[in-house]
């Protein structure tokens, strides 16, 4: 009876498998249009969204890959919402969207800023939609990021991708996946930040290029933007990046200092009706060059007051912006208001409930100590 | 009841861990989203305090049966009585199923197989189900632990995995709405705990001591949740807290080196824990039956138990998402508390009376 019973459901099994019924549909690959990189934009009371996608009617013959006209090609949608703008995907290019692939999305600077729940809505809901897309802001409009020739057979979703990932050698730009920035939009304080990025021509190759502006942010009812020292900065406090370059000027000469490592520990404490926080900043650093003028090398006593001119330099870029950022303008980019949170909850419901900002009610103790780890290939010169 | 199997308290252990870990992790609950993720991290100390009275009350039952099981001791006061709950406690298995598969295809098409209807995939893994209990607890428990060994394996790898994207910022303080949503939401996670009350039923085929491996199960479950939470809410913040699949969440975000589609390995495994949860409550529903229908035979009656089970999943399917808010979390309370307490304590007390009147 055993042998019976599992000898036809080994029947069943193969005859469902191997004919491949059922209502699980079989997409073939050239069927469906694996995207790449998406941009979004609202203009008139409607979405553009700009796809670029693989072109795989193209993919496996004999044009394709690097003989190929094109590696990717891009489209342009309009719905009144986005998941109206995606549906038509399939009705002009004829194939079912992946959006599994896509690695980056980004949304034109007005549409951010005014319509950024709006505009994110889709991702945040939708199955097919990875959580850990990249996300930046376009200076301008997203269609024209994602439809830029950056060369023959370069995918723009890859070029983009690349030019975020740099956050981690130059410690001036952001990498967001949309789950953190989803997280900041959606805290009663906070505000989200995410790259400001436009293109612009390379003049050798005549082709577009990625430059990273600096750091968008955008807020509940304001937007403001970080440079890239600001973001340096903020990427030190938040402890996002370790790696980065700084320049100093000595009085002997010029000197460039490579990041090798850095963290920073927050301390809050409440006292007196004020979030005190305690800024503690450790910074290591390589010099990869000093720029004097008769190759005169450096000291012991030249590098600890390197270290200390590179302190006091990271201090005031640190203080000046936090008293820019979250005390002038009010945006909580450094998660501030969650830590006065943890810290003391009955505090931080009190005053939110009279509907004041802590930013007044904060103080600032920041401090950075910078050591000089190597100094090249050159060596340490007697006092 | 030699001839169904034997299971040790290790496997045991693992097919109760592999059930658990799938009915709570591959679906949070609507209400969840309503606690802030501080609280809802805690909220795993009073589950366990309260899986560990329904523990006590089912071991006390279980004792004072002797070598029984609850619905063995239930016979002993009546035959009627014993038809009874053993109808009783299969109608809960086939339905813990039913809704397990419901969810089960909730999680399937919307990570693997988006906006589709899986009909038949449901019918592969029913079929497969019904096979693999026919085959007895042994066998499901031998899977089980070879499972519970790649799963706990994946979601170590997953945890250290994501340990980079880790912020303090992202807890939330706790306490912050009081108590009383902390204790309401422990009840509703603890009366769902169908593991606790097949502990009920299959007891006699348990080799080991039974109370022991439960409180472990309970506490060691009850620690592995609040990681588990406290790693998503780190991780996730304010996003993580709306998410459905929560632990499918983790591991997108989870990368190691090349490995960036950590996602797709687990939700292999999920599909083999489903599987396993399925099986053995077909099992129970079946051995439920056969403890006061003695003649009943074991590829009919579970079959008809699979059948009973793709009968809810049919009904359950449509409005999984919002079920638990459709139906009213009330009678599934109710009907959790007769089953693990009211039930077992009532002819644990008449069992009781009656010796001591023979005495």
């Amino acid at each position: 009876m055993k042998k019976a019973v599992s000898t036809i459901l080994i029947i069943v099994f193969l005859l469902l498998t191997l004919n491949s019924c059922g209502e699980i549909e079989i997409v073939e690959l050239n069927e469906r249009l694996i995207i790449e990189a998406i941009g979004i934009d609202k203009e008139n009371g409607k979405y553009n969204v700009t796809i670029e996608g693989l072109d795989s009617f193209t993919a496996g013959t004999d044009s394709s890959n690097i003989s190929g006209e094109q590696l990717t090609k891009c489209y342009l949608f309009e719905g009144e919402t986005i998941g109206m703008a995606m549906n038509s995907i399939s009705v002009i290019t004829g194939q079912i969207p992946l959006f599994s692939q896509a690695r980056i999305l980004i949304i034109g600077k007005d549409t951010a800023k005014n319509y950024l729940s709006e505009a994110l809505d889709f991702f945040r809901r939708e199955y097919t939609t990875r959580t850990d897309i990249l996300i930046a802001v376009a200076d301008g409009k997203a269609s024209d990021i994602v439809s830029a020739d950056f060369g023959k057979n370069v995918s723009a979703g890859k070029i983009l991708e690349a030019a975020l990932s740099s956050y981690k050698y130059t410690g001036i730009s952001v990498y967001i996946p949309i789950y953190k920035f989803l997280n900041n939009a959606m805290n009663e304080s906070d505000a989200a930040y995410c790259p400001l990025i436009t293109v612009k021509d390379n003049e050798y190759t005549k082709k577009k290029e990625i430059e990273i502006l600096g750091t968008a942010v955008i807020g509940k009812n304001s937007d403001t933007m970080l440079s890239p020292e600001q973001t340096q900065a903020l990427t030190i406090i938040n402890n996002d990046s370790e790696n980065g370059d700084m320049t100093i000027d000595t009085t002997k000469g010029k000197c460039t200092l490579e990041i090798i490592d850095s963290s920073s520990r927050i301390k809050t404490e409440i006292i007196n009706e004020k979030a005190v926080f305690d800024i503690k900043t450790k910074i290591k650093c390589d010099i990869p060059e000093f720029q004097s003028e008769t190759f005169s090398g450096l000291t012991k006593s030249d590098t600890e007051k390197i270290a200390q001119i590179a302190a006091k330099q990271l201090t005031n870029i640190i203080s000046a912006t936090i008293t820019e950022f979250y005390i002038n303008k009010n945006f909580d980019i450094f998660n501030f208001d969650r830590r006065i949170n943890l810290k003391d909850s009955i505090f931080y419901s009190k005053h939110l409930e009279k509907g004041g900002n802590f930013n007044s009610l904060s103080v600032f103790n920041i401090s950075v100590e910078v050591s000089v780890r190597r100094i090249g290939k050159v060596i340490l010169e007697k006092e | 009841m030699n001839r169904l199997g034997k299971i040790s308290t290790f496997q045991m252990f693992a097919v109760l861990l592999l059930s658990r870990i799938i009915a709570l992790f591959t679906f949070m609950l609507p209400s969840t989203s309503y606690l802030p993720s501080g609280d809802r991290i805690i909220t795993v100390i009073p589950v366990i305090i309260i899986e560990l009275v329904f523990t006590a009350i089912v071991i006390f039952s279980l004792k004072n049966c002797g070598n029984k099981n609850i619905i063995s001791a239930a016979s002993d006061i009546s035959s009627v009585l014993g038809k009874a709950v053993s109808v009783a406690y299969a109608l809960c298995f086939i339905w813990f199923a039913g809704i397990a598969v419901s969810r089960f295809e909730l999680f399937i098409s919307t990570v693997m197989f988006p906006n589709s209807e899986l009909y038949l995939m449901t019918v592969i893994l029913l079929s497969a189900a019904f096979y693999a209990s026919l085959k007895g607890p042994e066998a499901i428990g031998r899977a089980s632990t070879i499972l519970s060994v790649l799963l706990g394996l994946s979601i170590i790898f997953i945890l250290i995995s994501v340990t980079d994207e880790f912020e303090f910022t992202n807890l939330k303080p706790i306490l912050t709405q009081g108590l009383t949503p902390i204790l309401r939401f422990s009840f509703y996670i603890s009366t769902r705990t169908v593991e606790l009350i097949t502990i009920l039923v299959i007891a006699p085929i348990i080799k080991g001591n039974i109370k022991r491996m439960t409180a472990s199960w309970v506490v060691f479950f009850g620690a592995l949740t609040m990681v588990i939470l406290f790693v998503l809410a780190g991780v996730t913040g304010e996003y993580g807290d709306d998410q459905i699949f929560p632990l499918y969440t983790l591991t997108v975000i989870a990368k190691f080196g090349i490995f960036e589609r950590l996602d797709d390995i687990l939700t292999g495994l999920w599909v083999l824990c489903a599987f396993i949860q399925v099986s053995f409550l077909i099992f129970l529903s079946y051995f439920s039956l056969k403890q006061s229908y003695k003649k009943a035979k074991k590829i009919p009656v579970s079959f008809i138990c699979t059948s009973g089970v793709f009968a809810v999943y049919l009904t359950t399917s449509q409005t999984v998402t919002s079920f638990s808010e459709i139906i009213g979390s009330f009678a599934q309370d109710i009907l959790f508390i007769v089953l693990i307490s009211v039930l077992p304590l009532l002819i644990t007390a008449i069992n009781f009376i009656r010796k001591r009147k023979s005495a």
